[in-house]
């Protein structure tokens, strides 16, 4: 069961990472575009791990392994695209955005519990349970993010205000990922089929949404472009 | 870690060295980075001798989970510290890494050859060659290609780097993970691995580079 349902988010992780790869790593295609493929392709490797150690091993060892920073790998590009590429268009309008980077810290403040209720409850190996913890803190990082972006108000033409989908499926994979290392903190495998299912679909759907948002970008330029043609023409006459 | 490791060291890197004197500042480069890699896995053997001794767990585990980390680590610090003083451009940085992984395939391949030199085989020399050896410049490889992208901003370099670093250390660990299976299917599979990475990373560099030439 463990190598079905690890194969199929695999198989997923590995769709979104071929139209991803093949939509965004050509010329003039936005940076972040580029960063949030290569959080799928980590996620797609983090996973393909367990596939194998299941296949070799039988069972994912229940300790740290390099599978886990697949993971890390993963939400570190999410935060580092959202950080690097978007924050910083929100930071130019700061005064009416403020209460959204108090709203966004909301994530991370509830997977601070669960990783507080983990290190403090979980019957596991604390090398385990201080992985689980180390995992949550780079999954807080990409949150605040996404929570933040899904939530803020227009900014520089709404350019982060058309990637809410986007967001909101990120978030959502944020969530997943936190239920399933919560599950397997304590010992809690039956729901853990429903994740997988719900993680593959995103980890799918995450490019192509974000593919399909990205676009609005270009067509808003263009419009933007005219505009200040149009109105600059006038002002000349 | 015993003393034909630095014996071979010396006597493949002593000649390479003679060519840094001569050779043009392009080719002085690769050259230069391919020793480096060389010194990569020299350090990298005896920091693996040091924890084996001192972690307390089996080989698969180790070789699966803490020998990818030394070894990717250890070949990214070069090319992290080029992309920082030198270059960030990402031709500069894909062949440089590629030759630092190169250097350390080459020099790990010899100390592996010398310490099995009863029992290697024609068969063993192609797998080494092909799938090994490939895996380690592809790795840095990736390492240099990816920290092009985050080079880009100081925002993104630190997370970004360690994004990457992760990103080489799974893919390291999954090819260990196979060719160690006790399954011989699942081994070729591993062999197949590395130079399946391969074929698609050439055909869009050299798109890439016809791209850029006919845009010239």
């Amino acid at each position: 069961m463990q190598i079905i349902i690890n194969s199929v988010v695999c198989a997923c992780a590995l769709a979104g990472l071929i139209i991803g790869v093949s939509s965004f790593f050509r010329k003039r295609q936005p940076l972040y575009s580029q960063l949030v493929t290569l959080a799928v392709g980590c996620a797609f490797l983090g996973r393909l791990y367990n596939v194998v150690v299941i296949i070799c091993d039988k069972e994912i060892p229940h300790t740290f392994n390099t599978g886990v920073l697949g993971t890390i790998g993963c939400f570190m590009f999410i935060f580092s695209a959202n950080y690097g590429e978007m924050d910083s268009l929100c930071e130019k309008k700061l005064v009416g955005n403020k209460k959204y980077t108090y709203i966004g810290f909301l994530a991370p403040a509830v997977l601070a519990a669960e990783a507080v209720c983990i290190l403090a409850l979980s019957r596991r190996t604390f090398v385990l349970r201080a992985t689980y913890a180390a995992v949550l803190l780079f999954i807080m990082f990409a949150a605040y993010f996404n929570l933040k972006h899904l939530l803020i108000r227009d900014v520089e033409g709404g350019i982060i205000k058309s990637i809410r989908g986007y967001n909101f499926i990120a978030l959502a994979l944020e969530s997943l990922y936190a239920a399933e290392i919560l599950f397997d903190a304590f010992g809690f495998y039956k729901p853990k089929s429903i994740i997988y299912l719900l993680m593959s679909t995103c980890l799918i759907v995450v490019i192509p949404v974000l593919k399909k948002e990205i676009t609005s970008w270009n067509v808003r330029q263009k419009e933007n472009l005219l505009g200040g043609r149009q109105s600059g023409g006038a002002a000349h006459e | 870690m015993n003393n034909m490791s630095y014996i071979l060291f010396i006597c493949v890197t002593a000649p390479i060295c003679s060519l840094l004197l001569v050779a043009e500042q392009k080719v002085r480069r690769s050259v230069l980075f391919l020793l480096i890699g060389m010194g990569c896995c020299l350090f990298v053997s005896e920091l693996n001798g040091l924890l084996n001794n001192h972690l307390d767990v089996d080989i698969f585990y180790f070789t699966t989970s803490v020998t990818p980390i030394t070894e990717e680590l250890t070949k990214a610090i070069p090319i992290f510290i080029f992309a920082i003083a030198y270059s960030d451009k990402l031709d500069d940085l894909m062949m440089n890494a590629f030759f630092v992984g190169i250097g350390f395939a080459v020099l790990e391949n010899l100390v592996l050859l010398t310490q099995n030199f009863s029992s290697v085989t024609l068969f063993w020399a192609v797998i080494r060659g092909f799938a090994s050896g490939l895996m380690h410049g592809i790795c840095t490889g990736l390492v240099g290609i990816c920290i092009s992208f985050v080079r880009k901003k100081k925002k993104l370099l630190y997370c970004g780097l360690f994004a990457t670093f992760s990103l080489a250390i799974v893919y390291h660990s999954i090819f260990n993970s196979l060719v160690q299976s006790s399954l011989k299917a699942i081994n070729y599979i591993g062999f197949a691995l590395p130079i399946s990475a391969y074929i698609p990373i050439v055909y869009f560099n050299s798109k890439r580079k016809r791209r850029s030439a006919q845009a010239k």
